[in-house]
């Protein structure tokens, strides 16, 4: 450290909140900022993917995959997110560690299922009880991402679905007289003009995706909603170095702060990126995107 | 005379409506065919049904003497051999009423698509009588535009460009005109009356009398899904036998 | 089976509202518990969104009418407030107003019920969805075709006369399907 924060008591203002603001706990707190950046970086990419995966299988000529495919979509569609959040991390934990029981554990007698409680036998806690603080936070994480990615891979599915239907149909019967085959016409035709009329549905999408990040601390992840009431609450100074009152209003307003710059900035890559994809296509991207 | 398409009593229905009831027809190689008749007497639906966008019910097409092979029987039919579909559509190009040029691909990119995923010719080559195309349909200043940012006579001509690229038997033409404005017309109309003297086989769907007239080598008059008559432009225009026919004209 | 769930909801079912058992079962908590619980907090819901949608609506139209206002203050006060509702994530929001609303309370009493949820989340809930209807309002408001304001003004409406007949229809009629969509997934556990 550049600054001398050995005794905080005696440092003019600057310093102390230079000092304060460096502290091991803030630092922590930077690092959940970052959570938040890195389940958006993921998530986002996955859940394109994902929802590429189910419309495709969605649009296929092959019964049963379209008919798994729109199913996927449509129960996901049909259910308030934030119940799939807290019903699917369950799950999946669940899920999980039944599988690891039945194979690890194989004489195992009790139930499983005792009341409201869900007991595994010590081998097949996920993770294991020995393991440390960290690797229970990174499970933790991971489930998230997952838990984020699918739901939101479902929404994706349901928006390229649709744009994948808005693609005009003399586009695709023009492709058919010059003898384009399904296939070229697909990936040549209707794949490629899809983007555009999924556009405002992905950056309708995204924007959810950043506002439903706080929902981490919902599934127990030490996220910056943990980390703002854990630094932001009164402090004394048998407790700590920097006493203060409650500041949790502070640290909220900055939270706010943080979520209005992510959007606002999102909201003009977004506008720029509809500009550049609409350059010469049938109709203005502006007014499509009001329908929204 | 080589025949390149004949038709053969080819009836289509759409649910509740009969479309085409019986129609035969020869189009010959290095000649126009116009088809001419009142809105919803079939013209655009046979042209379609050449094309095999549409699958006719009964009757047969002959594509330079080859029958289509078809599978099923009414209203179920439909080509039997993929491959004589392809065939048939790579060689007869179709120029429709709204253009239908790709709205993601550039003129040029329009141009050359076809030729290069479907036909599978060299890039090179295609793109360099791609660029010879538009310029004789007088729009190769603007083969890095997008079609929306052309007006509706370029992109026409844009379209045939694109059919004329994929070097085929016949152009199939269905009312290029009809969506544009009187002045964009011309354009247009230039530009089908020079690949009609150069002996570009055509059959063309119109409601402009007069460019049937100066164009075709053969006109047929349809109405109510039948040739009501047929025969060369001039005696057609000027000595219409059928009470149809003349009222047509004189409306 | 039936019968033993039946009684669990009349135990239960008005708890969240402070009516019926207060404690919970200790032991043998079993489907029907837990249906019933959730169910019963789901009235907090339906009280929170009902209200909030109600007083929303009105509040919506004037924020969309203050963003389109030529007076620039008012446009640009309207547009903030849409934005920094629209923008923030709902659960922040109420941690903040939480806090706000707590800090307030130190200074002036008054601020007090403020603090508990019926009262506090209401508003954010309030705020939220004004924010939410309000831009599709204004959507609404800029979509009407600009002949009919036209047409409107040649026959020497008035701005009051102009928005009550025409405008304020045809800003329903546009918004009616988009925001009743939004009310249903409001509606939905938020």
């Amino acid at each position: 450290m550049i600054f001398d924060c050995s005794s905080p008591d005696q440092l003019d203002r600057l310093m102390w909140s230079l000092c304060y603001l460096s502290n091991g706990k803030h630092i922590t707190f930077y690092y959940s900022i970052l959570k938040v950046l890195v389940l958006l970086a993921l998530a986002a990419p996955i859940s394109i993917g994902l929802g590429l995966f189910l419309a495709i299988l969605a649009k296929s000529d092959i019964s049963p995959l379209k008919l798994l495919g729109k199913f996927i979509i449509l129960i996901v569609r049909g259910i308030p997110d934030i119940a799939w959040f807290m019903f699917f991390v369950i799950a999946l934990d669940q899920g999980l560690e039944w599988v690891r029981h039945i194979t690890l554990c194989p004489d195992w007698t009790e139930p499983i299922r005792q009341g409201a409680d869900f007991l595994v036998c010590e081998k097949a806690k996920l993770p294991g009880n020995s393991s440390s603080e960290t690797i229970h936070e990174i499970y933790g994480f991971i489930l998230a991402i997952v838990t984020f990615s699918i739901i939101f891979g479902a929404f994706a599915g349901n928006i390229f679905y649709g744009a994948l239907e808005a693609v005009p149909k003399d586009q695709i019967e023009t492709a058919e007289a010059y003898g384009l085959n399904p296939r070229q016409i697909f990936w040549r035709i209707s794949f490629k003009q899809m983007w555009i009329y999924a556009l405002p549905g992905l950056s309708n999408l995204w924007m959810i995706l950043i506002k439903a990040t706080p929902l981490l601390f919902l599934l127990g992840i030490e996220d910056i909603v943990y980390w703002a009431r854990e630094l932001g609450g009164a402090k004394t100074p048998r407790f700590t170095e920097y006493p203060h009152g409650d500041w949790r209003l502070w640290y909220f307003l900055f939270l706010l702060i943080f979520y209005l710059t992510l959007t606002k900035l999102s909201e003009k890559v977004l506008d720029k990126l509809t500009r550049k994809l609409t350059y010469g296509m049938g109709f203005s991207g502006e007014n499509f995107l009001q329908r929204q | 005379m080589e025949t390149v398409i004949e038709l053969v009593n080819v009836k289509k229905n759409f649910p509740g409506v009969s479309v085409l009831q019986g129609v035969s027809l020869k189009a010959f190689k290095g000649q126009v065919t116009a088809l001419i008749g009142p809105s919803g007497s079939g013209k655009s639906t046979l042209l379609r049904c050449i094309n095999l966008l549409e699958n006719s019910d009964e009757g047969e097409i002959i594509f330079k003497g080859n029958p289509i092979r078809w599978k099923g029987i009414g209203v179920r039919r439909s080509p039997k051999d993929k491959k004589q579909v392809l065939e048939v559509r790579t060689k007869l190009s179709m120029v429709f009423q709204q253009f239908n040029l790709w709205s993601h691909l550039s003129i040029l990119q329009n141009v050359v698509e076809a030729p290069v995923t479907v036909l599978r010719w060299n890039k090179k080559d295609v793109e360099e009588s791609a660029l010879d195309l538009l310029e004789k349909v007088g729009i190769l200043e603007k083969k890095d535009a997008y079609p929306n940012q052309l007006s509706g006579g370029q992109q026409q001509r844009a379209a045939i460009a694109r059919a004329l690229c994929m070097k085929p038997e016949a152009l199939l033409l269905d009312e290029p005109t009809s969506a544009l404005d009187p002045e964009l017309e011309k354009e247009v109309i230039s530009v089908i009356k020079d690949l009609a003297r150069e002996g570009t086989t055509m059959i063309i769907v119109t409601h402009d009398m007069q460019l049937a007239r100066d164009i075709a080598d053969q006109v047929i008059f349809l109405h109510m899904g039948k040739i009501e008559e047929s025969g060369n432009p001039d005696r057609i225009f000027s000595r219409p036998t059928s009470e149809r026919l003349k009222r047509f004209l004189a409306s | 089976m039936i019968l033993t769930c039946l009684e669990i909801i009349q135990d239960y079912g008005l708890r969240s509202i402070g009516l019926g058992e207060r404690v919970l079962p200790k032991t043998d908590i079993t489907i029907c518990h837990q249906a019933t619980l959730i169910g019963s907090g789901m009235l907090w819901n339906i009280y929170f969104g009902v209200l909030a949608l109600i007083l929303g609506f009105f509040f919506a139209i004037l924020l969309s009418l203050g963003r389109r206002s030529d007076h620039q203050i008012v446009s640009y006060l309207c547009d903030t407030f849409i934005l920094i509702f629209r923008g923030t994530p709902l659960f922040i929001q109420f941690f903040f107003a939480y806090f706000l609303f707590l800090s307030l309370k130190k200074a002036f009493p008054v601020f007090d019920p403020f603090t508990s949820a019926w009262l506090g989340a209401l508003i954010i809930l309030f705020f939220n969805t004004s924010a939410y209807s309000a831009n599709i309002f204004y959507g609404a408001l800029v979509a009407i075709p600009r002949g009919e304001i036209d047409a409107s003004d040649s026959f020497g409406m008035s701005n009051w006369q102009k928005f009550r007949s025409i405008e304020f229809r045809q800003m329903l009629r546009l918004a009616w399907h988009i925001l009743m969509r939004q009310y249903l997934c409001f509606m939905l556990p938020h």
